[in-house]
């Protein structure tokens, strides 16, 4: 009962006109970067981000929230009509989505893509709703040392999912801890690592190097690759987007598996939508009577994925608004977004901020109704939108970076950082490092910094705070059993017969998204 | 040699991140000091930058010489950290619609026609949008 009073107060605060445009804004943006391949989420809203300083804290995360779960609506539309990943996270949806396209039924591809995404979004809205106030409850026993080992298998989670050699994820995450401590040491109240500069002396900030990072590296990676475009031939002739009782009656069990995985998977610190559309996939495959089908273009094969990236996107905000750890490095953006705007998420973030959490969960509600609507009836123009050629957008978002990094503090050295970070990461890429557990590090770190003093201080200097704590020990030993297993999985990756197989599932994605 | 220079510069970074830690002050583990935390992370970045030598050394003969980075990535780049300085100076319409035209250019719009076109466009409606509507606080430089 409480929570239903806790949600229509939420409802009211989102339907407040302000924050009705935002949401709006939001899912608009979100669908826009998730249908243009070349800049996703991550881009999108590292580039909006120094955009809400000037918002209350409420519509920021409304604005943001809205960009992060349209872009999962988005992204469905480039795979199913392109063979193209708008998202990351609609890689899976390229398999079947854009089969089912090239034999006439890309609109009722793109109308389960769109339900499913639907239901599964409102679905996992409403177990974040249920889920975070008891989870809250547990996170109030946590102590210093509980937080720290939390946020140390975070890291080992995005490190350990994420490609490439487990030492350069580490090394990634050490730099990234590295230079979140640049700046004022809040406990000793001394510089470090500022070298004079006066504009170090707050710390760097989250928005230039996140956009430098994840945007202008991105146009730097594109720049050599040449994304092929061949929307015309299937994009004029869609129709019937409404999907037929037998579309339903496929689609309906693979939509709501791929919610309770999604879900599941989201709330995992470092599962992410990616991973939750793969394991939908995999799982769909093996509920299937006939397996072998999957891959030619069967709707069940569009329902599953898209359900799952959705129902995680939602999942992925219990551990952030409950436990203060960002699950995904989009997690970690909003989770720096939200500590700027003075709302520091963790046990006490539900009670100290309650209009702000219910406020954001009514306007997901909201914003994945407006989605629906926005994705069926505005599927001409997101085809009209993907025929605007890369060499247009490139020097178009190098300029939304410029803009987004100077209105951080309307200061020229925060576009010197941008691109700085900009050029780093696209070396960092080019060598196979991934930038995720950088950046996630540069914003756990403070408080890890502060968790791990703050237990050193607690037991006297004695290291053994971190193994005598049960659950210390039990958070920290997943860890170290999720890097010994990231490990091992990239060993036998490195056999040949896998290297190949992953290697024909790489084709799908023509358009350089690779898989993890 | 090249193979080795990622790890070689995390171990040097490490090197660098020690020295400075101790500068800051270590303290003790009761009480840690300013550079408690740095050194810790400059003994991890050495174990795992030594880690990474090690495997490039291991596996040296299946690798390939690296990925080579884009000569064109950084023809762009340059233009870019010169505009910095010119940001500040010309104001943002005056320094923004070079960099535009270079741009569209560099990065294949081809008929000098559109690239005009398309550099004024985005260079005025940015600067309308995010100056007015945005109330971002844009350097006006010399026009100002």
């Amino acid at each position: 009962m409480e929570t239903i009073g806790n949600l229509l107060g939420g409802l009211q605060i989102a339907l407040q006109p302000v924050n009705l445009s935002y949401c709006f804004l939001g899912v608009t943006l979100g669908t826009l970067l998730g249908v243009l391949p070349g800049i996703g989420p991550l881009g999108g809203i590292a580039l909006l981000l120094p955009l809400t300083y000037s918002m209350n804290a409420t519509a920021a995360i409304i604005l943001l929230a809205g960009v992060y779960y349209g872009t999962q609506y988005g992204g469905s539309t480039t795979s199913i009509l392109m063979n193209v990943p708008g998202e990351i996270s609609s890689v899976m949806t390229c398999l079947d989505g854009h089969q089912m396209a090239l034999k006439g039924r890309a609109g009722a591809a793109l109308g389960i893509a769109a339900f499913g995404s639907f239901i599964a979004g409102t679905a996992g809205t409403i177990g974040l709703m249920l889920i975070a106030d008891p989870l809250t409850q547990i996170a109030l026993k946590f102590g210093p040392p509980e937080f720290f080992a939390l946020m140390v298998l975070g890291l080992v989670i995005l490190t350990s999912i994420s490609k490439g050699s487990i030492i350069k994820g580490l090394i990634m995450a050490v730099v990234g801890f590295g230079l979140s401590l640049i700046g004022i040491d809040a406990m000793a109240g001394r510089e470090r690592f500022t070298y004079g500069i006066v504009h170090f002396t707050s710390g760097l900030d989250l928005g230039p190097i996140a956009i430098g990072l994840f945007g202008v590296s991105e146009v730097l990676m594109n720049m050599g690759e040449s994304v092929k475009m061949s929307v015309a031939n299937i994009g004029s002739k869609i129709r019937g987007y409404l999907p037929s009782l037998k579309d339903w009656r496929d689609s309906i069990m693979p939509i709501s598996r791929g919610t309770v995985v999604g879900f599941l998977v989201g709330t995992i610190p470092g599962g992410g939508v990616l991973l939750a559309s793969f394991i939908s996939y995999a799982l769909e495959k093996k509920f299937s009577k006939h397996p072998e089908k999957f891959g030619t273009g069967i709707i069940e094969g569009v329902a599953a994925p898209e359900s799952a990236n959705n129902a995680a996107s939602s999942g992925g905000f219990i551990p952030l608004f409950t436990l203060g750890i960002p699950s995904t490095v989009i997690m970690a953006l909003l989770l720096g977004a939200l500590m700027i705007h003075g709302a520091q998420p963790g046990p006490l973030f539900l009670s100290l901020h309650r209009e702000l959490f219910w406020g954001v969960v009514a306007s997901m509600y909201i914003g994945n109704l407006m989605l629906l609507i926005l994705n069926l009836p505005l599927i001409p123009l997101w085809v009209q939108l993907l025929r605007i050629p890369q060499r247009i957008l490139s020097p178009l978002i190098i300029l939304f970076c410029i803009l987004g990094s100077y209105s951080v503090n309307n200061n020229v050295l925060d576009v010197l950082v941008m691109m700085i970070a900009g050029l780093a990461g696209y070396i960092l890429r080019k060598n196979q490092y991934e930038v995720a557990p950088l950046c996630l590090a540069f914003v756990l770190g403070p408080i890890m910094e502060n968790s791990f003093r703050q237990s050193l201080i607690l037991s006297n200097g004695s290291f053994m705070i971190f193994t005598t704590r049960p659950i210390t020990v039990a958070i920290l030993f997943i860890a170290l059993l999720l890097l010994a297993y990231g490990g091992f999985r990239r060993k036998k990756e490195q056999n040949p017969r896998i290297e190949r197989s992953r290697s024909d599932l790489k084709n799908v994605s023509q358009g350089g998204v690779e898989l993890p | 040699m090249m193979i080795y220079a990622d790890g070689l510069l995390w171990l040097l970074l490490s090197v660098f991140l020690g020295v400075e830690s101790i500068r800051l002050g270590l303290g003790v583990p009761a009480s840690p000091g300013s550079g408690f935390i740095p050194f810790l992370l400059a003994l991890c970045l050495f174990a795992l930058s030594s880690l990474l030598i090690y495997q490039t050394f291991s596996r040296r003969k299946s690798r390939h010489e690296g990925p080579r980075l884009g000569a064109d990535v950084f023809c762009i780049f340059c233009p870019l950290l010169l505009y910095i300085p010119l940001f500040k100076t010309l104001g943002y319409l005056l320094a923004t619609f070079p960099l535009m035209l270079f741009l569209f250019r560099v990065m294949g719009t081809k008929p000098w026609g559109w690239v005009l076109f398309g550099a004024f466009v985005s260079t005025l409606l940015s600067y309308f949008f995010f100056g007015y509507i945005l109330n971002l606080n844009l350097p006006s430089g010399l026009i100002g």
